[in-house]
């Protein structure tokens, strides 16, 4: 079989490279599907199949990447086989549901571009023919040729006649050299003139977030049009010279407008590249997809939109030979892991025939089958056989089928109106809010005035307690009497129904009093905070006339044309006023008070609420509430601040008990806490700063609020970060919450949305309107706004407020007639709020209009990026504003709190780019320390700091001479990641100097570069995808992404229990074995050395540690049998001999093998022996390795809160990760049990060791892997010690040398910041350093010990032998030396470590000489930190070890190199042991001391300054 | 509502003022109160006529 090449077709190269983002996806698989009247012969359809691959190259046609991009292999042949399926003998039901899963399953199976055939048939009961093909080889028209091709061949088979079908003259392979060699100079031209300055993002309003890498999960449905439809479309299309596409695409404008708010957008059309005739019978990829602009002005008509449109549509024809990609790489458009570039919405509307088709004796007709997927966000297609039918496919990670229905309903509408009325502005073409959308019920609950419900209350619970102050309590009946009498006095001093009476109270009863008695005597209140500045009281009370001021501040009270009625001097008049109610006839419509509100623009002004709107309020709330007499609420706020309206009536008017809370309280979080307990307050208001701070309070100073039942909140937005908070609280400490929205000018409240927990509550949830109101979102033009799209929420009903006292033009302004005619003459007010309606019916809340910005033509929630902000685990509070008075130069500016280490504006952006696009993300983060509120408890955006430029990047070159204008120097690349990636670009770009801040697309690269860029990696043993890659284009982003090669193979499949083992094995298991898998290699090796040593010497462990903590003999036991339940290896057992390979068998249970003794009454040397001799024996006492558990566990009393825990265990079960995670589970289990008996288990790891064994039986078949080492090992030899004697094969126990390192940390960080590596490099150069010194050597070949866990999640959980050592070579006279040689060493380290899980045994055999007489290995065993820190944390115990602070008493640790080294570093300590194991066979003791000596010196070298390095000046 | 720039003076028969935007149909219980013009021209006319925001009934209620 012999094959040719030709390049790919530029849009074949486009779509390779989306198979290449997304490999293995079915989304470009195109069905082509026939339903046949008759049952078809197979044979002949194979036939005829076979004929036409072989007539079209194109289907013959596979893909791989060529030095200029992806190529086409043409074969020769190709076998196409026709799959036959059978379909079963049951119900029609039950068959076609078989087929529908048949044709399901075929559409759903992706095509691999490099194997090919890129065609496949299958043939279902012989009436169903399904052909699948990848678009990159055919497209609509394709399958047209094809159907006609494949009817006419089975025909002229079935009547033995020879095939009538037009001759090829060219093929798709000439077409596509032909078209790369165009040069597309002028198109170009014309699309950077065409798309100049084009929003890239059509921002559609989505069910869920965009996810952060673009998904084609998808959905189909097909519609119907009006019939007739079509007709009306021509004809209107004749008018203006255009076609019927435009004036459909035109509609579909202005649905997009309407939804995306976009008035300058971009729709995508499929448009055929087929322009000569000779193309017109080939089979092939012929698609451009053009990216169309309409600039929507509402003010224009239909008419206009279609001449516009038409034009676009025309001029992009002519140039519709750049390839889609092409134009992208033209603009040098931003790529983003999010969304296709600048197109997501496509618009395609194509001609239908229907006729059936003959296939000799059979008729076939074309059937739909959906494979689950969709190319864009949404795929708009319209189908023409005469009249109309259209289909819209989905991206279902964004879009609900609901919202899906909802856009072709809407989009039907805007076409219907259109056509009816070309004329039409394009506003006119959507439903305005005089056509609401459901109906609203009138209000029909009688009113009441305020203290006549009070007093109703009164009535009925005389001796109840109604108010709470400092200890003391009144009665209703006491708090009535005292509002008569005060009543009566006000009535003295000239208070007449309908007047204003201004009160300037602390926060006591007085307030509740004097509220009580105003409304009493017929009046309105009008109060004033004391904390307002001085001159707003003589304001308030002069702006609204009021008649008396009611005051405790004796002097401090402002004078004015009012009487001052000082509550101090006129308290013994009060007290002789009569009891009795005063008997003041109120009508409900009276104005009850005036409460002033700022707002952001203009002066203060009083909001006039009478009692009849509170009343609504109050009936509505109570339906909602169910308040009762029981209920203990709060005067918390501010009585200038509505929220009190709430507190006090919900309170007075049920019989419930209100307890004032003086001011000092309310500002003292621990104090109102307090008071929240001891009063037994159940009903709560707060503002959500408020909330934050009660929950850090109740966080900090746990406890019980046992009468709590429910947070009502308001007041500004509730964010989800603190609503989680609140909820992590301890069940008993916190209540349900109530989102409430609500502004002074309805009456408090609107909206209500409940919250039992925190799940749901993702975003500002404000719920659905109070029954005696409605909330309607509607755009600038008063249209209701589509389900999704934010717009300015208008309240209607019954407790809208009469309006600004004294300000009639604002009122008729912000209070203007509702459309909707729900009440005749009734008004909606204008709340300035931004929000939207969702799928629910409920709301989300957005922010202010004012906060509403445009940015780039984007709008922007601010309220969006605040949610984001808060999402990251860090962020307590965030707010975010717009920074530059410039319209051209506005920025995001957002401030945060933080918990603990803020995290810097490199890690959020990353964390926001995830949820938001990227015209959202803040240009700069301000960390404060708290976020700064007004009176009322809202966050003050006034009072925020000027933003903080974000730090751009550490500037090594500082003292340049400050102020120097200019271009910043490229930042050169800093880590090794940075230096290879910038290598790597170099090769790809060819553009020398790349800096770190560099952007691979603003560089030249593009989406075929992108590719090229992922391969060269991976020949350097990374992995990067091609997603990670468009997500973070910058150089120094992108590096963080880089992961090892293998890592990529990662997430290893999970295996499932006996995958590895095969059947003959397992049937000849134990009957308690659960489980069964291959050893790996290290065990293997291990046991080997042990067998070959009699069991003396080698991989047996012991070490014995004194722990610190009281030991519970049998909390112990339970807690080792827990971690045995959890952890397979030590249920384990090793069996070499009995099957076809060595397997290691998990047993269902294993005894728990422990000893304890009490050692209490012994003396300290006694104690000591003991301990010594338990070592002793669990040294000699070796394991049988078929018996299961290959671990032992001695714990021995030493005193009251001290004990010996000594552990031994065949190496071969546990590495030393493993082993100290182990240590620490059981000790941390002993302490939980010790506790809590029935205290519960963790769940087990998700990954199992079996998954390991799994994974380094495919790095063994790697060929990337073999031809690395093959490669790096050849001619290598690992011997250090050739004067060394040979082995013994007698076991030979190891002499140790232990060196501390007090300052080991200072050290290490300091030379591994010198370098710009880890600290593990530093450790690592050291020890080559050291070893050169010993042996004279410059080339060095020392073993690594190397991890091989597997890289996901629960990988570092799971127990087992993940130890691997694989040979590393330093030349040490050409690395350098200080901070070059370490670089040297880290990079030599970093290349292997994609191939780190080859086992040793084999790479041996690579080497000249299967020896390596060093080995090397940094340990940092990060659970143990969990126990040094624990002196008073969980009690789990501490390690009692005074040299670095986890080592164990006694070691007994024993390996089988000439030198093993070992730099164990203590997590929260810092220090570091250098354990240096040798056999004096081979290394004479003093070398090895040598070693030591030369290792510290080597070490103390590296760290210090060396005169290399950019230190200078 | 500030998509529109010419607007009408309206009022119910609570005598409570309104604006609304001439391009659309004046909804019911409202009725056009002789004013038309920009915005501003019809707040400045309202602000002059309709000098205390209570509803007609609450008025009459409370001069009684």
């Amino acid at each position: 079989m012999s094959t040719r090449t030709a390049p790919a077709s530029r849009p074949q190269a486009g779509l390779w490279f989306l198979d290449r983002w997304n490999p293995g996806s079915a989304t470009y698989n195109t069905p082509c599907a026939l339903e046949f009247d008759h049952p078809v012969v197979p044979q002949l359809l194979q036939r005829a199949l076979e004929r036409i691959v072989h007539r079209h190259e194109v289907l013959r046609t596979t893909f791989v990447l060529g030095p200029d991009g992806p190529l086409q292999l043409i074969h020769d042949t190709v076998r196409v086989p026709l799959v036959l399926r059978t379909l079963p003998e049951s119900p029609p039901a039950e068959r076609s549901a078989v087929l529908e899963e048949i044709l399901a399953a075929e559409a759903a199976t992706p095509f691999d571009l490099s194997q090919g055939p890129l065609i496949r048939a299958t043939l279902v009961g012989r009436t169903t023919l399904l052909v699948m093909t990848h678009h990159i080889v055919w497209d609509g028209w394709s399958a047209s040729i094809f159907e006609h091709e494949l009817a006419e061949l089975y025909s002229a088979f079935e009547a033995g006649r020879e095939p009538d079908l037009p001759p090829l003259t060219e093929q798709y392979a000439d077409y596509a050299s032909a078209e790369t060699r165009l040069d597309h100079a002028e198109h170009r031209d014309y699309w950077s003139t065409a798309l100049a300055g084009v929003p890239t993002e059509l921002d559609l309003p989505t069910d869920r977030p965009r996810p952060a890498l673009q998904t084609h999960h998808g959905g189909t449905r097909g519609f119907a049009v009006p019939a007739g439809t079509a007709e009306r479309l021509r004809d209107l299309a004749g008018q203006e010279d255009a076609t019927a596409f435009v004036v459909q695409l035109a509609a579909f404008a202005v649905l997009l407008g309407r939804y995306s708010g976009a008035r300058d957008l971009v729709i995508g059309t499929p448009v055929t590249t087929r322009a000569r005739p000779e193309l017109e019978d080939l089979i092939g990829y012929f698609v451009n997809l053009l990216p169309l602009r309409v600039r929507l002005d509402p003010r224009a008509t239909f008419r206009d939109l279609v001449a516009q449109v038409r034009d676009t549509a025309f001029d992009a024809y002519a140039y519709c030979d750049l390839p889609f990609d092409g134009i992208v790489d033209t603009l040098g458009l931003e790529r983003s892991a999010r969304r296709a570039p600048l197109v997501q919405v496509v618009f395609g509307a194509h001609g239908e025939d229907r006729a059936p088709l003959r296939f000799g004796s059979s008729r076939a007709t074309r059937r739909t089958v959906a494979n689950a997927t969709s190319k864009f966000d949404i795929t708009w297609s319209t189908f023409d056989d005469g009249e109309l039918r259209g289909e819209i496919e989905y991206n279902t990670d964004l879009f609900d089928t609901a919202t899906a229905e909802r856009l072709v309903a809407d989009w039907l509408d805007v076409l219907r109106r259109a056509l009816d009325a070309p004329d039409s502005q394009l506003w006119r073409l959507t439903p305005g809010a005089a056509e609401p959308v459901r109906p609203r019920p009138l209000p029909t609950v009688p009113t009441r005035c305020l203290h006549q419900g009070f007093e109703d209350a009164a009535d009925r619970f005389p001796d109840r307690p109604a108010l709470s102050f400092a200890g003391a309590t009144l009665t209703y009946a006491e708090l009535d009497a005292r509002a008569n009498r005060l009543a009566h006095a006000l009535i003295g001093a000239g208070v007449r129904p309908g007047d204003r009476v201004g009160l300037l109270l602390d926060r006591t009863p007085h307030v509740v009093e004097a509220i009580l008695a105003v409304l009493k005597a017929g009046a309105a209140y009008v109060p004033v905070d004391l904390t307002a500045p001085a001159d707003r009281a003589a304001f308030v009370f002069g702006d609204t006339g009021v008649r008396v001021v009611v005051t405790d501040q004796g002097e401090a009270a402002p004078a004015g044309p009012w009487r001052c009625f000082d509550l101090a001097e006129q308290a013994a008049h009060v007290a002789v006023s009569p009891s009795v109610r005063p008997g003041v006839p109120v009508a409900p419509g009276a104005v009850a008070y005036l409460i002033f509100t700022s707002g952001s623009t203009g002066a203060p002004k009083g909001v006039a609420v009478a009692h009849e709107h509170v009343s609504r309020l109050m009936s509505s709330g109570l339906e909602h509430f169910g308040f009762t007499e029981d209920d203990v609420w709060t005067l918390f706020h501010s009585y200038a601040f509505d929220w009190t309206v709430w507190e006090l009536w919900g309170a007075l008017h049920h019989g419930g008990r209100l307890v004032v809370v003086p001011y000092l309280t309310s500002r003292d979080p621990g104090a109102f806490a307090d008071l929240l307990a001891a009063e037994d307050v159940s009903r709560l208001c707060l503002t959500p700063s408020a909330l934050r701070q009660l929950e850090q309070t109740l966080r900090a100073e746990p406890r019980p609020l046992p009468a709590l039942r429910q947070v009502m909140l308001g007041g500004e937005a509730l964010d989800p970060a603190v609503v989680r908070r609140w909820f992590q609280l301890p069940e008993g400490s916190r209540a349900p919450l109530c989102n409430l929205y609500g502004i002074t000018e309805t009456t408090v409240h609107v909206t209500t949305h409940d919250l039992a927990g925190a799940d749901g509550f993702d975003r500002s949830l404000i719920g659905g309107a109070m029954p005696h109101l409605d909330a309607l979102v509607l755009d600038e033009w008063l249209r209701p706004c589509p389900v999704g799209v934010p717009g300015e929420l208008y309240i209607a009903g019954a407790a809208l407020a009469y309006g600004y006292w004294g300000r009639s033009g604002l009122t008729a302004q912000r209070f203007i007639p509702d459309p909707t005619g729900t009440l005749p003459g009734g008004r909606l007010y204008r709340t300035g709020d931004v929000a939207r309606r969702l799928a629910d019916g409920g709301l989300e809340y957005l922010g202010r209009c004012d906060h509403q910005v445009k940015i780039r033509g984007f709008r922007i929630e601010l309220g969006e990026i605040e949610n984001a902000l808060t999402a990251h685990p860090a962020v307590r509070t965030a707010v975010v504003t717009v920074a530059g008075e410039d319209p051209d130069d506005r920025r995001l500016a957002a401030y945060i709190t933080v918990d603990g280490p803020a995290p810097g504006h490199a890690e959020l952006r990353r964390a926001l780019s995830g949820t938001l696009p990227d015209y959202m993300i803040p240009a700069t983060v301000t960390v404060l320390d708290v976020l700064p509120v007004t009176p009322n408890g809202k966050v003050d955006r006034a009072a925020l700091p000027a933003p903080q430029p974000s730090a751009t990047g550490s500037a090594g070159a500082a003292g340049s001479g400050g102020g120097a204008a200019g271009e910043p120097l490229a930042e050169p690349p800093a880590t090794p990641a940075e230096r290879l990636l910038a290598e790597v670009w170099t090769e790809v770009l060819g553009i020398p100097g790349i800096g770190r801040r560099d952007d691979f697309f603003h560089l030249g690269g593009d989406s075929i570069r992108a590719v090229r860029l992922s391969g060269r990696l991976r020949e350097h043993g990374w992995t990067l995808s091609l997603p990670d890659l468009f997500s973070a284009p910058a150089l120094a982003d992108l590096a963080t992404l880089l992961r090892p090669a293998d890592a990529d193979a990662d997430p290893a499949p999970a295996t499932v229990p006996f995958a590895l083992v095969s059947e003959d094995d397992r049937e000849s298991l134990p009957t308690d074995v659960v489980d069964a898998y291959p050893m790996v290699s290290m065990q293997l090796a291990m046991i080997f050395h042990m067998e070959l040593s009699g069991g003396v010497g080698g991989y047996h462990n012991v070490n014995s540690y004194r722990v610190g903590g009281r030991l519970d003999e049998s909390a112990l036991r339970q807690a080792i049998a827990d971690v045995m339940a959890r952890h397979p290896v030590l249920r384990t057992s090793l069996d070499v001999f009995s099957y076809s390979e060595p397997l290691q068998l998990v047993h269902a249970e294993a005894p728990v093998p422990l000893q304890t003794s009490d050692i209490r009454a012994l003396t300290e040397s006694g104690r000591q022996d003991a301990v010594t001799r338990v070592f002793d024996e669990l040294c000699d006492a070796r394991f049988d390795l078929r018996t299961a558990p290959l671990f032992r566990v001695v714990a021995q009393r030493l005193a009251a809160e001290e004990f010996q825990l000594t552990l031994a265990e065949h190496h071969a079960i546990l590495d030393g990760w493993s082993f100290t995670s182990m240590l620490t589970e059981i000790l941390e289990r002993h302490a939980a049990l010790r506790l809590d008996p029935d205290a519960p288990r963790a769940p087990s790891p998700a990954v199992a060791f079996r998954d390991f064994v799994a994974a380094e039986k495919a790095a063994e078949r790697s060929p990337d892997s073999a031809a690395f080492w093959r490669d790096r090992l050849e001619g290598v030899s690992a011997v250090l010690f050739p004067g060394a004697g040979p082995r013994s094969t007698d076991a030979e126990i190891p002499r140790t040398v232990e060196h501390v390192i007090p300052d080991a940390d200072r050290v290490l960080r300091g030379a591994a910041a010198a370098a710009g590596t880890p600290v593990k490099a530093v450790a690592l150069a050291a020890h080559v350093l050291a070893l050169t010194e010993i042996t004279g050597q410059a080339r060095i070949t020392t073993g690594l010990s190397v991890n091989g866990r597997i890289e996901r999640d629960g990988g570092t959980e799971c127990y087992g032998l993940h130890l691997n050592t694989v040979p590393l070579t330093v030349d040490v006279d050409l690395a350098g030396s200080g901070p070059a040689l370490v670089r040297h060493v880290h990079r030599a380290e970093t290349e292997l470590l994609a191939h780190r899980r080859m086992p040793f045994a084999r790479l041996a055999r690579l080497m000249a000489d299967t020896r390596l007489d060093a080995n090397f290995a940094f340990l940092r065993f990060h659970s143990l930190g969990r126990l040094a820190g624990d002196a008073d944390g969980t009690g789990a115990g501490r390690i009692v070890d005074d040299r670095i602070g986890c080592e164990p008493t006694l070691r007994y640790e024993p390996t089988d190199f000439a030198l093993g080294v070992a730099l164990v570093q203590d997590p929260s300590s810092g220090r570091a042991l250098l354990a240096v194991d040798h056999l004096r066979s081979q290394v004479p003791e003093a070398d090895a001391d040598r070693y030591a000596a030369a290792y510290l010196a080597a070490l103390a070298a590296l760290s210090e300054p060396h005169p290399e390095p950019a230190a200078a000046r | 509502m500030d998509a529109f720039t010419e607007f009408t003076v309206v009022v119910n028969d609570e005598e409570q003022y309104s604006i609304w935007p001439t391009e659309l149909d004046v909804p019911g219980g409202w009725r056009q109160a002789g004013r038309t013009g920009t915005k501003e021209e019809c707040v400045g006319y309202i602000d002059e006529v309709w000098t205390d925001i209570r509803p007609l009934s609450v008025r009459m209620a409370a001069a009684r």
